[in-house]
């Protein structure tokens, strides 16, 4: 059995219009947030759960942590249905919602860490290992003294995830984590995820729209769009199976004045030409045999586009 | 298993320390209010040319009237103001991923914030009152604990009652209007700005069959005097009260959680 398991849920929210004497018609809309999505997450595993801003991901993340009910479907995790058991399941897991702190504000950060450890009942050995270990990475003792508001964001999302893993949980859900970050503490935060995921075997099912969080995080992702799950499975699969693009640049000895068919944005400047060709239409030895008949190739490179390209075309598509 | 719960009365005691650095003007305007009262009430008896008002003398009155306050500064917490902004914010995700019972947290969160209050802001101020004042000494140490317990069990009645009335307030969509109804009444029919024995029988008569007095009037009134039979009779009461909101703070607990679960955080 997975550590995960999630069969069908959908979630609906009904938006009541505002109570008010003056608005009698009382017609609720209605908004699929989740529209039965099922996936499996073993032991172990680090998912990357993307999906455009209002996707679902959020909705996921709470239905998976017991705050919400599924408006039908089943969830467990390790055994236990979150919802119906939600203090049991909280014992076993670490959430970071990246726009919402769980420190308290306007005390030092220790204090904060100091309650969870008595909340979570974390034994005193185990409380010191674990801030030993994080110390080792974040360097916390500078932060440890001060208030909660006067730390940066980055200061502050270190702070978050270390007091989501205070109590040694088997899960981790991260809801947006590097949201805002700048790219030098997100790539501390991304390794530090890595890091955590490899040595102390925690699962970690973090949401993001930021593409490079996942191509450096997971290897498999489950991408969603409108409550819908379009893709599961890993992201070389969804380089392979949503795009069969190559991004081609070539250096040659004479100025490139070829015309070359079925090549889509060809950006040519002198002797150097980048383009971008549909292997299904297209092959790279045409290319160049194309270009070779009347010119000499200095240098050639061909690049698989990033996954933000991918997504980019990808949602394209969808809406069309 | 203890030190779960005793966590949340500490995180709350720290931060209301972290909140309340006016603590000083607090607990210089629960003395003032403590004097004025006792004034006031001094000079009613003097012009009233009456040493005995009700079956009250003029020490047991404003013996009453130190303690009330005193009381109700460390009871009047804002509960219902808190929760409703946790719901409205969203705050309340924070809480839910923690594995404690939610009702328990915000009622252990505000026992934080009112010892708080009981230990830097009242207390100095009782002190002093009772240097000003002729204040009764409880009869035995029996009333000392008597008391102890029948306030004790105010909080609770207080608590379960504020959280009931934020979340009622949270389905009316208006916890600060309702907030300023549930102080009203409690102003007038607890006892914490005049002694109920004050009020004209029959107006106590109808009072007396109220929640309200079980706050402040039990307490003290157990206090200045009653003998053991009515002491029970007293707590009897109060702990009917107390089983009663605690289970309207169930029922509407569940339907608030109904609400999360359903219409999100
Ligand atoms: N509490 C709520 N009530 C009504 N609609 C909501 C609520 N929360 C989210 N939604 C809607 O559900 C959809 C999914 O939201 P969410 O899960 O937050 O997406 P994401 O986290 O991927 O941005 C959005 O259309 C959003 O507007
Ligand atoms: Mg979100």
């Amino acid at each position: 059995m997975s550590l995960i398991e999630v069969k069908n849920i959908t979630k609906v929210y009904k938006i009541k219009p505002s109570k008010n004497i003056f608005s009698l018609n009382k017609s609720a809309t209605k908004v699929n947030a989740v529209d039965d999505i099922s996936f499996k997450i073993n032991r172990g595993e680090i998912i990357g759960y993307i999906g455009k801003n209002g996707a679902g991901k959020s909705t996921t993340i709470k239905i998976l942590s017991g705050i919400l009910l599924p408006t039908s479907g089943v969830v467990t995790v390790d055994g236990i249905v979150p919802y119906k058991n939600r203090i049991k399941n909280a014992r076993k897991i670490g959430v970071v919602f990246g726009q919402r702190s769980q420190l308290y504000w306007d005390l030092p950060v220790i204090d904060s860490f100091c309650f969870l450890r008595k909340l979570y009942q974390v034994d005193h050995d185990t409380y010191q290992q674990n801030m030993n270990y994080f110390d080792e990475f974040f360097s916390l003792q500078d932060l440890l003294d001060r208030p909660v508001r006067k730390l940066s964001l980055g200061q502050r999302m270190k702070c978050d995830l270390c007091a989501a893993l205070l109590h040694s949980p088997e899960i981790l859900y991260l809801d947006e984590p590097t949201i805002g970050l700048d790219i030098l503490t997100k790539n501390n935060v991304r390794e530090f995820i890595k890091k955590i995921n490899q040595e102390k075997k925690i699962t970690v099912m973090l949401t993001t729209h930021d593409i490079e969080d996942i191509e450096h995080l997971s290897s498999r992702i489950i991408l969603i769009d409108q409550g819908k799950k379009m893709y599961d499975g890993p992201i070389t699969g969804i380089q392979k199976h949503l795009t069969r693009k190559r991004l081609i640049k070539v250096v040659t000895e004479k100025p490139f004045t070829q015309v070359l068919e079925n090549i889509e944005q060809p950006n040519i400047k002198e002797c150097h030409a980048n383009f971008v060709i549909d292997l299904d239409q297209n092959s790279i030895p045409n290319v160049i045999n194309a270009i070779s008949g009347s010119n000499v190739i200095k240098d050639i490179t061909v690049q698989e586009p990033n996954l933000e390209q991918i997504l980019f075309h990808y949602y394209q598509q969808i809406e069309k | 298993m203890f030190g779960k719960y005793f966590s949340v009365l500490e995180i709350g005691y720290r931060q209301s320390v972290a909140y309340k650095g006016d603590f000083i003007i607090g607990s210089i305007s629960t003395l003032f209010r403590m004097m004025i009262l006792a004034y006031i009430w001094t000079a009613v008896y003097q012009n009233a040319n009456t040493t005995v008002i009700n079956g009250r003398g003029l020490i047991e009155t404003i013996t009453y009237i130190i303690l009330a306050q005193l009381i109700w500064s460390v009871l009047n917490t804002n509960l219902e103001v808190l929760l409703g902004f946790k719901i409205k914010k969203g705050e309340i995700t924070r809480d839910l991923i923690k594995p404690i019972n939610f009702p328990l947290l915000i009622f252990l969160d505000n026992l934080g914030f009112s010892l708080f209050i009981l230990l830097v802001q009242t207390m100095p101020a009782f002190v002093i009152a009772c240097f000003m004042f002729d204040i009764q000494t409880p009869a035995s140490i029996l009333h000392i604990l008597f008391t102890l317990l029948s306030i004790i069990l105010a909080f609770f009645i207080y608590a379960s009652f504020s959280f009931t009335i934020g979340i009622i307030g949270f389905w009316a969509q208006n916890v600060w209007g309702i907030s300023l109804l549930k102080k009203l009444i409690f102003n007038t029919f607890s006892g914490s700005l005049v002694p109920l024995f004050l009020y004209p029988p029959m107006i106590q008569k109808w009072i007396y069959l109220l929640p309200f007095k079980e706050i402040i009037n039990t307490p003290l009134v157990i206090y200045l005097d009653a003998d053991l039979q009515m002491i029970l009779s007293l707590l009897g009461r109060q702990l009917f009260w107390a089983v009663t909101f605690f289970i309207l703070s169930q029922i509407s607990w569940m339907y608030l959680k109904r609400k999360i679960e359903i219409l999100g955080g």
